[in-house]
């Protein structure tokens, strides 16, 4: 952008950005629908039902918008994790394992140690915290002595991870597992460590009155107020601290950041531990807002799709926490639609997977609906993340 | 009970498990060496294994299912190709759509066309036993009874090799991954080698998915990669982008996967296996050093370093072999992570080595 | 830009051509067979996705019964037991005369979904509410607790007991459970008695699922009490939950690595992991025992070799405790215990010696009356009455 653009054009310029911006993914989910109403007319079933299904089931009613809300959460988490990864050039595979950490370490607090309500509930978020986040940092500490690319110790940590937390729980020996039942989980934690729903009905301010909505309370937890903080905690972090500055910087280019006189091998394990403890954090809520105890089969693959809502996000915590809205509300709405149009969930992934194909390759967008506007310019984050991701090798 | 039979049983399996690892790591050498980057081997081996089911059961024949899951892998590759050249989409975003995709599409149509219709695999390949050479002792029970993709998997490895680093196509190929805009003034069309390179790796990808249904299983089930693609990228780099490499590496995670579960049938005392091999691995890997820093004329700390793995190695092999250990059952699920600690130590205790391609996953624009 | 629009398109047709590839496919569309042998009642194909074609009757006039199905983490049509809970709710509906509209299921993504799957049922007014598997026991009995006016069935789930270990009867809800280990112990049997080479395995999906761990420590102990000097190799696969039952390749080769050394009966217990074992056996020719269901009717690629299944006969146990719930037959709060046995031999009927059978029978009848343990207090996971 050059200087002598007068502020009223730039302001114009601003709009129809920030309109092309709204625009490419509303057209992107249009396109995407359309292409999976063909698959499932295919099959014999009734798109439009389906897609009313998938509707209701996500924003039907009260009801249902707090099921989206509740759904988003773990993603809201698990896409900020990857932000801060990515941002600082660490292609972090391993949330998936550091959001299970997070969710052990937080359970074992929860029911081994007795401490007040509150700090009880804090001490156990922050385990889960620090958890993921040394977990996390082991990959970026092998990355910075000795070179070991990250795509591949975090796969390996992931299954290591994954298979140690299913023997903490297992029969044969496993140390958290509860003996008083046949199932295998670990015991309960005690209620003063339980993520509490909102009352809506105590939330009276004089700037805030929110006991209209009381009917509502039991239906949401404050994870999501807390992921909602740390999505403008991450934001803070990375744009206006010189640790999100350092970070950037050697995600960009960690020989640059090495010449500025960043310690870059510090940074990359700042960052995974970083990244680490937000997924940490998001297992942690998982934990202590819904099950209260830790089973097999608990929150499988956030890790995973949640490098397509981190990347649908744009790499901004503000993108992010749109795209994990995206991905909460198809998970909510996929059991409404299965459930009254027997259309199989497995739709939801398909719509998943265009609409991140559709928002990337914004270009078929734009020559389909033959739209002008020029891609926003300056701030390209993904391609500096995919420079960064294969300079890391 | 560690006798030459445990060793051949492991080894021919370590090789079975290599097979669509190699195969997978194989898909990404092309497309990397390229400059694609390519996440969505694991994807495009489930859209393979599934096509090889259907053209499978509907021509009755298996190696027409091979070859439909091959041109599957390969049509897969090609719309990450497109996606990344042609639409300049971030690579990884497209190798994560092509993962997305292949899921949902292969669930979904397996759920409602297949499972509603009951239909059933025609079975696998047939061992080709190589006439002599199956009747080596140790090597051809290892080497030499094997399904044909195997042996496969072994030709393209020593035909990429040979490719990439003997032809002038392979020379292309890696000037345009790493240096694309001095590619492009000798006259290398950028572009098409990467779409080419790209769609040749989704048919290697191919043969890697179709191996699971025409070899291993014989039908096709929902999400039967399980991470195997995943597990290819990871040995690619662990190979660092090369063939043999990548095949080492394979070995090594197929035998210790093999190992993982021989240990739990409960037959072997555990921990004294587990030291007894150790020590082996060390031992050859020392030699092996050592050997190499001989050639290489290495300074002496290097070799002394190697000599000492070795000697430790030595010692702790012949301990494991005569000392009595009591009696120990690890958990299966702590064997069942050996195949990813050990990666994860060699990897580290490797010197830093070479770099990705230098222009992986930059779009290339012409000036 | 005609040329880009061109370009666009084609990568379009391309994607239809790939999500449609299924469609060009589709294979004639052979009944897949009811699982379930003893009753003649006719099941439709479990997962026919046009089944429920019209709107949902939001007021659900036409239907006095509605019943909801809310699945294990896992897939419906997963050829096992949430497939054989919904053929059995099929059957019971049809039995009822309901329409198609009146009963759906979830299937369950995560456990953490699990309360609101059966709320979402709770909320739509269904009547009946079948939950399946043991990870669900006490998102079950919470739900039957806070909703009286609602039956709930739960299959794989122990619903005498409350957690404190006082018998606490919900009036509402019964839970199904199996002796996984009977039907074991004769498929052990079987296999002792059929080995040649004196040493048998096993494949199984992973311990944290006890109904899995029942029908190994079953089949093991069945093995030894005909054959005592029997070798049994018995793998476990070490992964979680997702990927230890979908992982075929896997219980290929393990199935691989126990013939090589010798054994020549395999034993698949987990999922499609256990039918990869099958599979597996069966290429190499050596027989092979199934699991949960008549696998002869299930798995079609190892009808040759397949002996016989270590069945448990959930279709009838959901069938008949969902009429029970409906007013039809005796409701039974609680722990229901199903039938667990052997399936038919099939192919194998004339390949089997007559004493083999004679033993099985004599076994089956022995343990009936109590007088063989096949599940041993302290057997670790397999939720045996200690």
């Amino acid at each position: 952008m050059t200087t002598s653009v007068s502020p009223l054009s730039r302001l114009g310029h601003n709009l129809r950005q920030t309109l092309g911006n709204i625009l490419i993914p509303i057209l992107a989910i249009l396109t995407s629908l359309v292409v999976v109403a063909g698959v499932i007319a295919l099959s014999g079933a009734n798109p439009l039902e389906g897609f009313m299904g998938l509707w209701d089931g996500a924003f039907g009613d009260g009801d249902a918008v707090a099921n989206t809300i509740i759904k988003t959460t773990p993603y809201i988490f698990a896409g900020l994790a990857l932000t801060i990864a990515f941002r600082g050039g660490m292609f972090n595979i391993g949330v998936e394992g550091q959001f299970f950490v997070g969710s052990i370490i937080a359970t074992l607090i929860g029911y081994a140690l007795r401490l007040p309500p509150v700090i009880h509930l804090i001490v156990a978020i922050l385990g889960g915290a620090i958890g993921g986040g040394l977990w996390g940092a082991i990959p970026g500490w092998l990355k910075a002595r000795t070179g070991a690319n990250e795509v591949i110790t975090t796969i390996m940590t992931n299954y290591i991870i994954l298979r140690i937390i299913n023997w903490l729980i297992s029969p044969n020996g496993g140390p958290m597992r509860n003996p008083a039942r046949p199932l295998p989980q670990t015991p309960e934690v005690y209620p003063t460590a339980y993520l509490p729903w909102i009352d809506f009905s105590k939330i009276n301010f004089p700037w805030v009155n929110l006991s209209w909505l009381a009917s509502a309370t039991g239906s949401l937890h404050w994870g999501s107020i807390l992921a909602l903080i740390m999505a403008v905690i991450v934001f803070v972090l990375l744009w206006r601290t010189i640790l999100g500055f350092e970070i950037r910087t050697v995600g960009i280019s960690p020989t640059a950041a090495r010449y500025a006189g960043v310690n870059v091998e510090r940074t990359m394990v700042t960052t995974m531990a970083l990244s680490g403890a937000m997924a940490g954090i998001g297992g942690a809520v998982q934990v202590l807002a819904l099950t209260h105890y830790f089973s097999t089969g608990f929150n499988v693959g956030y890790g995973f799709d949640s490098i397509a809502v981190a990347m649908l996000g744009g790499l901004h915590p503000a993108g992010v926490v749109l795209a994990a809205v995206l991905f909460g509300a198809m998970d909510a709405g996929a059991t409404i639609m299965q459930m009254r149009t027997g259309v199989p969930i497995d739709i939801v992934t398909i719509i998943q997977g265009l609409v991140l194909m559709f928002v990337a390759a914004d270009l078929i967008v734009r020559q389909i609906y033959r739209i002008r506007v020029k891609p926003a310019d300056g701030t390209t984050p993904v391609s500096a993340t995919v420079q960064t991701a294969g300079e890391s090798g | 009970m560690m006798d030459e039979k445990f060793f051949i049983g492991l080894l021919a399996l370590a090789f079975v498990k290599a097979t669509p690892i190699t195969l997978g790591a194989l898909t990404g050498i092309y497309s990397e060496r390229s400059g694609i980057i390519n996440i969505g081997i694991e994807g495009t081996m489930l859209v393979a294994a599934f096509t090889s089911f259907i053209v499978s059961v509907v021509s009755q024949n298996l190696w027409v299912g091979l070859l439909g899951g091959m041109l599957a892998g390969g049509l897969v590759s090609l719309l990450l190709a497109v996606l990344s050249i042609r639409y300049k989409v971030n690579q990884i975003i497209a190798g994560m759509v092509i993962n997305l995709l292949a899921i949902g599409v292969t669930n979904y149509a397996t759920r409602v066309y297949i499972d509603t219709s009951g239909i059933a695999g025609i079975g696998v390949l047939p061992k080709w036993r190589i006439p002599l050479l199956m009747d080596i002792p140790i090597l051809g029970p290892i080497l030499f009874q094997h399904q044909p993709l195997v042996y496969f998997m072994f030709g393209l490895v020593v035909l990429t090799h040979y490719v990439m680093f003997y032809t002038p196509w392979g020379l292309r190929t890696r000037a345009v991954g790493e240096h694309p805009r001095a590619a492009d003034t000798v006259g290398i069309p950028v572009n098409p080698m990467r779409y080419a390179s790209t769609v040749i790796g989704g048919l290697i990808a191919g043969m890697a998915g179709s191996f699971l249904v025409v070899e291993a299983v014989g039908s096709f089930q929902k999400m039967m990669t399980t991470g195997r693609g995943f597990i290819a990228l990871a040995v690619m780099i662990f190979g660092r982008w090369n063939p043999f490499g990548a095949l080492v590496a394979a070995l090594l995670f197929g035998f210790a996967e093999a190992l993982g579960v021989r240990l739990q049938l409960g037959d072997i005392n555990n921990i004294q296996a587990l030291v007894y091999l150790t020590g082996l691995g060390m031992l050859l890997g020392g030699t092996i050093q050592m050997i190499t820093d001989f050639v290489k004329k290495k300074e002496t700390r290097s070799k002394i370093i190697a000599g000492m793995v070795a000697i430790t190695g030595l010692i702790a092999a012949i301990l494991g072999q005569t000392l009595t250990f009591p009696p120990t059952v690890i958990p299966f699920q702590f064997l069942g992570i050996l195949p990813y600690v050990l990666t994860i130590l060699v990897l580290t205790g490797m010197v830093r080595g070479a770099a990705a391609p230098a222009a992986e996953g930059v779009v290339y624009e012409k000036q | 830009m005609r040329k880009n629009l061109f370009v666009s398109l084609l990568v379009l047709l391309t994607i239809v051509l790939v999500l449609s590839a299924c469609g060009g496919a589709t294979p004639t569309a052979t009944e897949k067979p009811a699982t379930d042998a003893p009753t003649e009642v006719v099941t439709e194909a479990p997962t026919e996705p046009a089944a429920t074609e019209e709107a949902p009757t939001e007021e659900a006039a036409g239907c006095a019964i509605r019943i909801g199905y809310v699945t294990d983490v896992g897939r419906i049509d997963d050829d096992s037991f949430n497939e054989a809970s919904w053929t059995g709710i099929q059957q019971a509906a049809e039995q009822l005369g309901l329409g198609d509209d009146c009963y759906d299921y979830i299937e369950t993504q995560d456990t953490a979904d699990y309360v609101s799957n059966i709320e979402a049922f709770v909320k739509e007014g269904y009547t009946i509410i079948v939950t399946s598997g043991f990870l669900i026991t006490e998102g079950t009995r919470t739900a039957a607790e806070s909703n009286p006016d609602i039956k709930f069935v739960g299959t794989d789930q122990g619903q005498d007991v409350d957690y404190d270990g006082v018998d606490d009867v919900i009036p509402n809800l019964t839970g199904i459970l199996f002796h996984e280990d009977q039907s074991g112990f004769l498929a052990g049997a079987l296999a002792g008695l059929m080995t040649e080479s004196n040493t048998i395995g096993g494949v199984y999906g992973t311990n944290t699922v006890p109904p899995v761990v029942r029908f190994k420590v079953g089949y093991e102990l069945g093995a030894k009490h005909v054959n005592p000097d029997i070798t049994v190799l018995s793998a476990y696969h070490p992964g979680t939950s997702d990927v230890a039952f979908v992982d075929p390749a896997w219980g290929g080769e393990t199935a691989q690595t126990m013939i090589d050394q010798g054994a020549d009966v395999i034993f698949g217990a987990g999922g499609d992991t256990g039918n990869g074992a099958l599979t597996a056996a069966c290429n190499a020719g050596l027989p092979v025992i199934g699991v949960d269901v008549d696998q002869y009717l299930t798995v079609p690629e190892v009808q040759a070799c397949i002996m016989s299944s270590a069945q448990k006969d959930l279709v009838t146990a959901v069938r008949d405790n969902v009429l029970a719930a409906a007013g039809e037959g005796e409701w039974t709060p609680g722990t229901f215990y199903g039938k667990a046995f052997l399936a038919p031999f099939h192919d194998w009927e004339d390949k089997i010696p007559d004493d083999v059978k004679a033993t099985l029978e004599d076994l089956a009848e022995q343990i009936l009356a109590g007088e063989i343990v096949t599940c041993p207090p302290g057997s670790e996971g397999a939720g045996c009455p200690e």
